[in-house]
């Protein structure tokens, strides 16, 4: 991806945003699938972070199952490209979606007679209708869990209802039984541990699209009780208030999270400060949804629409909040193992 | 809970009651992501919660009821709600609805419960384009009403409004084959309720089954001359607002219950060993447990206040809508603690913790226990300023 990529991702972004509530009720477009490929949004690999963060903030504004399928597909050829490059070849090289799946219910790989078979399931995987290829991740070989790369015709996909949001990608079950995996079409494991994830973007876009939704609706709304204009409640504006500092803080402490990415000076701190991010955001969205009563539990509300979708970025691994802050904790306190004692 | 010790030798017990709430719970825990599915309650749940008796707490005695004291339900939702928090709500809060109707004419209760006392009785209080106009012998009704929780599987149901140029509200009671339902329940928590949006035009509801927002509330209504217990014949707006603890409760609870088995389990990031996650869980636990000892405490003073009969002091009113509000926020940053820590299992569909948690946002939304409104208004009589709740308005 390169600079004019991300800007790429700012120009679809308009685009998305009209299409953001049928995407998420009937599925995610196949040109709009096509639309992030040609913008080079799946080749992420080469690219630097802030470039990777910016683009998925972008899409994330507006509507969460772009921000998805950019931030899946750039994690899919980054990760074929260290398993071989025959692999990365096989799955289009980013000219086309390759999706992942995680967190499997049970996944081996079993070798016999030369052979390596694979069985598994796993209960939720999006993007299925646009790729041709998953990463499958979690797949314990021996003593070890690696990954695995597969054509879905292999697999059996089956319905799965998701209620957690970013429902445009269609989550789906799937199922591999006794699947030849060719030697080069495994990798290691996908990491999910604690680092910086350029899907922070995505999360900030996703709160300040919440925002920006929540703000609309607001200078519109009419108390159920009462019928009085709701942007006339002092507590109203008050709480929009705070969620505006807490997004400038995000956006301050993201700036300098992306200026040490890029210059490969990312620490302790700012694997910290991602995870605080992540929480401070969260809580400017909190915030705001709750303030609209029992019309923030309407699924066709777009600002419900934006924090669905919002909530599944920040659950990504990578921002896991005790890891994060007591690595931070080591660092300064100098120790150097993450044993614990209470 | 006293509540529970009060009920004077009363067949089945309260605890009987919730011992037979309890005992449906792995059922209701294995239907909840169906009934979130289907946005209403199964209808064998429904029949499960007639056969265990969990809808008959508030019927009357003379009709084949149970008829028992205020703080049952709640008891009863609080449990339910460890298993399916939908369910607990159309138990807790729909069941209580026969306490209403046990307050109209006993005309009115013969007309619900002749045939069955197996019914639910739901109730329409946002009203959308209602008119009411005085005809003989009754009133002409017309209008749609939203939030109208069990809808799905309700005889009758409660609606309110105003008589046409009279700002005063009463509640219209409607049978079954006089209103329609809209299919427009799609929320993000609570789904199963099925609190779909009813509907009447140009129905006709006869006088006997309306009944004054004003003789509701009172001391002595219509159905005190028949029924005797405390929810039938005390001030009602001593109970305002607290059934809807019950369900919040259970509902946490259900969520620190989730988050301790994910715990057990070595969930990613969710370890018995780390410092962390002890802390948190402790944190949550003391904060649900202290929003359940308040609600209990609130009830309590509600139940002896309609057992003596005295006039609760302004000052004790106001707490007590600041309690229950405060209780379900303790709950709501108890159960918040423990999701924010989660990663994948906070949102995927196959970890119940998820769906608690939806749901106990979900519940928090209802007005009984919305913060702005009962924290301003509470803070404002306590300086004697006219308030949105009528009994923070009286000395």
């Amino acid at each position: 991806m390169t600079n004019t990529a991300a800007q790429n991702a700012a120009g679809l972004a308009e685009a998305f945003a009209k299409s953001a509530a049928t995407t998420d009720r009937s599925g995610y477009p196949a040109e709009q699938a096509a639309q992030l490929a040609q913008a080079g949004l799946f080749k992420t690999h080469a690219a630097p972070f802030s470039v990777q963060a910016e683009g998925l903030r972008a899409l994330g504004q507006v509507c969460g199952a772009s921000a998805w399928f950019a931030a899946t597909g750039g994690a899919a050829v980054a990760h074929a490209a260290k398993t071989s490059a025959e692999a990365l070849a096989e799955i289009g090289a980013g000219d086309r979606f390759c999706t992942i799946a995680s967190a499997p219910q049970s996944a081996t790989l079993t070798r016999s007679g030369g052979g390596i078979r694979l069985d598994g399931v796993w209960p939720s995987v999006g993007g299925l209708d646009h790729a041709e290829w998953v990463i499958l991740d979690g797949v314990r070989d021996g003593d070890q869990i690696v990954s695995v790369i597969a054509p879905i015709s292999a697999l059996k996909a089956s319905d799965f209802l998701y209620f957690g949001g970013v429902r445009g990608v269609k989550w789906r079950k799937l199922e591999a039984s006794a699947i030849e995996i060719p030697p080069h079409r495994i990798g290691a494991k996908l990491d999910a541990s604690a680092r910086l994830d350029p899907l922070i973007g995505a999360v900030l876009g996703g709160a300040e699209g919440v925002y920006t939704l929540y703000t609309t609706a607001t200078k519109a709304r009419i108390s159920g009780v009462g019928g009085h204009a709701v942007a006339r409640f002092t507590q109203v504006q008050a709480r929009l208030a705070e969620s505006h500092a807490d997004l400038k803080v995000c956006r301050a402490l993201y700036a300098a999270l992306l200026s040490a990415a890029d210059a490969g000076e990312a620490d302790a701190e700012t694997q910290r400060d991602q995870a605080y991010i992540v929480r401070t955001a969260m809580a400017a969205a909190n915030r705001l949804l709750s303030q609209m009563g029992a019309m923030g539990l309407s699924e066709t509300n777009p600002v419900q629409r934006q924090y669905r979708d919002l909530r599944v970025f920040a659950s990504a691994p990578s921002f896991n909040w005790d890891a994060s802050f007591a690595a931070f904790g080591r660092a300064v306190l100098g120790v150097e193992d993450a044993s614990r004692a209470a | 809970m006293t509540i529970l010790a009060t009920q004077r030798g009363a067949s089945p017990s309260p605890l009987d009651l919730i011992a037979a709430a309890e005992a449906l719970g792995p059922k209701l825990r294995a239907r909840a992501a169906e009934t979130e599915a289907r946005r209403s309650l199964p209808r064998e749940t429904i029949d499960d919660l007639f056969a265990a008796g969990l809808m008959r707490y508030f019927v009357p005695r003379r009709l084949g009821g149970y008829e028992m004291d205020w703080g049952v339900q709640i008891q009863i939702g609080r449990t339910l709600a460890r298993y399916c928090a939908s369910t607990s709500w159309i138990a807790c809060v729909v069941g209580s609805h026969s306490a209403y109707v046990a307050r109209m004419s006993p005309e009115a209760q013969d007309d619900v419960w002749k045939d069955s006392i197996d019914v639910v009785i739901s109730t329409g209080s946002v009203m959308r384009n209602v008119s009411v106009a005085e005809a003989k012998g009754g009133y002409i009704l017309n209008g749609r009403w939203s939030f109208s929780s069990g809808v799905d599987h309700a005889s009758w149901v409660l609606m309110r409004a105003s008589i046409t140029n009279d700002h005063r509200q009463s509640y219209f009671l409607v049978p079954r084959s006089e209103f329609t339902i809209e299919d427009d329940w799609y929320v993000s928590g609570m789904s199963g309720t099925g609190s779909k949006t009813v509907g009447v035009k140009d129905t006709f509801v006869p006088a006997y089954r309306v009944i004054s927002m004003t003789q509701m509330m009172a001391p002595n209504p219509p159905g005190a001359a028949v029924n005797d217990s405390v929810v039938s014949s005390a001030s009602f707006r001593l109970f305002a607002g607290s059934a809807l603890l019950g369900p919040i409760w259970g509902g946490a609870e259900a969520v620190l219950n989730e988050y301790r088995a994910l715990m057990a389990q070595g969930a990613a990031g969710q370890d018995v060993e780390d410092p962390q996650c002890l802390l948190r869980i402790a944190e949550a636990a003391a904060e649900i447990a202290t929003a359940g000892r308040l609600a209990e405490g609130l009830i309590d003073r509600q139940v002896q206040a309609a057992l003596s009969a005295v006039k609760v002091p302004k000052a004790e009113r106001i707490s007590n809508v600041f309690e229950r509000t405060y209780s379900a926020r303790l709950c709501v940053n108890g159960a918040s603690r423990l999701v924010n820590s989660l990663d994948t299992a906070a949102i995927s569909s196959d970890a119940p913790i998820q769906r608690y948690y939806r749901d106990l946002l979900g519940m928090v939304q209802q007005i009984g226990v919305n913060w702005d409104r009962n924290m301003i208004n509470g803070a404002k009589a306590m300086f004697d300023l006219p308030t949105d709740i009528p009994d923070l308005n009286a000395d």
